[in-house]
């Protein structure tokens, strides 16, 4: 079969593989119809994720049709048509049992290289790394899909692949990181970061009971998609946020504010340029600029989101000021299985249309071409998606 | 920053650490001065299940030794290699069930001597250090007895430039 295959900074290779074979009872394997390219592919892309191998197939997005199943899987059967979640998770654990799917104990191989790093392994991810799994991913034809009587959702004929593709992370994650805020009538929510996670939370906040949505990015392109949903917008070259987002509150700040940027963030401010010094020396793996400002930015008592993907160590976290403004701090990666079903009916019932987002079709052949297009904002890229099959 | 590399020396260096501990609870496996550890996992299976999960994976010693597993009346299980009068290694799984419904503590406790010459060197050839395989072992138990089976990812397709 065709996959993509990482094989290091900035060099994705689209190559012949073997296929994929059912290993567990309650697998699955899925022809993959349609997958994505997600902002957090870039990481990989970049080099920031460590624990990748040379050849490891990647891609987080995808959806097809289940082609084989395994013998113990009671849910799934062939012919059936789903969306996979890029979370694995086995439904039996403490976790799973308390809807924290992306926490999941038993789905990850490599344990005990994610204990090392961060004390407990969270669940295991498709194409993300070792310390994640090590699971092939979904940019290919097919896909092995462990504990498939678990995440996968089967989707409606009457809804086609584009309408339903993102249900596999970036819809769920832009709308969870809107619900972390906890809305109440009258709320503002400023959102940095108006790549496809970021549109997702602002059209999700407006669903969720937003009265203003306050979008921030420096690409044009982005924040006009962004006022399309009814977003005012921050320009971070030409104003400065801090002072602009106090203005449009009223001199009170944010009532929550989103990260939908994480680990690769822009800016011109010191701190920003100290951060990609020190990235580019490769001594920290994160920049936390649009962290520290949604911080100095949100009011006190405010809720900080953060979908945006972070690695490792944040240097000069401004903690102090967090604290002495009660702050509330959300973030980790999304439940999908939690929020799938309902956002499936919201997109069938028209509350929101994911296909907005979509600014290039393109095939797996063409992924290493797609990948730099994505990364260098080519052509005003928002999102590529490819047909597979 | 290699942050692989790094990662990598931290679970090495974590694993020397725990080789060196002496928890005190180890101590009536009855070899002194040797290799020490403790491995904990919670599953969330009753404290019975979670035994007979461990006896049917398991039914020796876990370590390579081939020991016999005894089952104590606690409903601990343990494990002696070597001679009755110099055992090379010993370890015992305890199965401590918590309150309201949250499951069953599972506790391996592991002491072995030191390896020799000939040991270190059988070290390089078997499949990890009892560090490592004791670990492993005990969330096989967990994941079957959560799960029915255990995550893998062997035989998966990777890239033909793939030279791990």
């Amino acid at each position: 079969m065709k996959a993509v295959c990482w094989y290091g900074r900035g060099d994705m290779r689209t190559e012949t593989v073997p296929d994929p074979v059912i290993e567990n009872p309650r697998d699955a394997i899925v022809r993959v119809t349609t997958t994505a390219i997600c902002g957090s592919d870039l990481h990989l892309y970049d080099g920031y994720v460590p624990t990748m191998k040379k050849g490891d197939i990647v891609g987080h997005e995808f959806m097809g049709e289940v082609v084989d199943v395994g013998r113990d899987q009671k849910k799934l059967k062939v012919g059936d048509r789903v969306v996979v979640p890029f979370t694995i998770a086995c439904g039996n654990c403490f976790y799973c049992k308390r809807e924290l799917w992306s926490l999941c104990d038993n789905t990850n191989p490599n344990s005990e290289i994610a204990e090392a790093a961060f004390g407990y392994s969270p669940s295991g991810y498709f194409g993300y790394s070792h310390m994640f799994g090590g699971y092939a991913g979904g940019q290919a034809e097919y896909v092995r899909v462990p504990f498939a009587d678990v995440g996968p959702l089967k989707v409606p004929a009457s809804l086609d692949d584009e309408q339903v593709l993102f249900l596999s992370d970036i819809l769920p994650t832009g709308y969870q990181a809107a619900e972390a805020c906890n809305l109440h009538a009258g709320d503002i929510v400023a959102i940095w970061g108006c790549g496809p996670v970021g549109q997702f939370a602002i059209r999700s906040a407006f669903l969720l009971g937003a009265e203003r949505v306050i979008a921030i990015d420096n690409i044009p392109y982005r924040l006009a998609k962004a006022e399309e949903a009814g977003a005012q917008t921050v320009n971070f070259d030409d104003e400065d946020v801090f002072e602009r987002l106090k203005e449009l509150t009223g001199g009170r700040g944010p009532d929550s504010c989103i990260d939908a940027v994480g680990l690769e963030a822009h800016g011109v401010s010191l701190d920003a340029i100290y951060d990609r010094v020190k990235a580019a020396a490769r001594l920290v793996t994160d920049r936390a600029h649009v962290l520290r400002q949604a911080i100095h930015s949100c009011r006190k008592g405010g809720t900080i989101s953060v979908p945006g993907v972070y690695a490792g160590v944040l240097d000069k976290m401004p903690m102090g000021m967090a604290f002495s403004k009660g702050l509330t701090l959300r973030m980790g990666q999304t439940h999908v299985q939690r929020i799938m079903q309902p956002l499936l009916e919201r997109i069938d019932r028209g509350d929101i249309d994911p296909t907005t987002i979509i600014t290039h079709r393109m095939t797996l052949d063409e992924a290493p071409k797609a990948y730099e297009m994505f990364k260098h904002r080519v052509d005003d890229c928002l999102k590529v998606v490819m047909h597979v099959h | 920053m290699n942050t692989g590399k790094v990662l990598r020396s931290l679970t090495l260096r974590r694993i020397r650490r725990a080789g060196r501990r002496t928890p005190g609870e180890v101590q009536p496996l009855g070899i002194r001065g040797g290799e020490t550890f403790e491995h904990v996992v919670t599953v969330t299976v009753p404290a019975d299940v979670a035994r007979t999960t461990w006896r049917r994976l398991f039914p020796q010693a876990p370590d390579h030794s081939g020991a016999a597993l005894t089952e104590a009346t606690d409903g601990s299980l343990a494990w002696r290699a070597g001679r009755a009068n110099r055992p090379q290694s010993a370890g015992r799984v305890s199965f401590e069930p918590l309150s309201h419904g949250r499951g069953t503590v599972m506790r391996l406790r592991y002491a072995g001597r030191r390896p020799g010459a000939v040991g270190k060197a059988l070290r390089r050839v078997t499949p990890g250090t009892p560090w490592r395989t004791l670990r492993h072992a005990l969330f096989q138990v967990k994941h079957v007895a959560e799960t029915g089976e255990v995550p893998t990812t062997r035989h998966q397709p990777t890239g033909e430039g793939r030279t791990q």
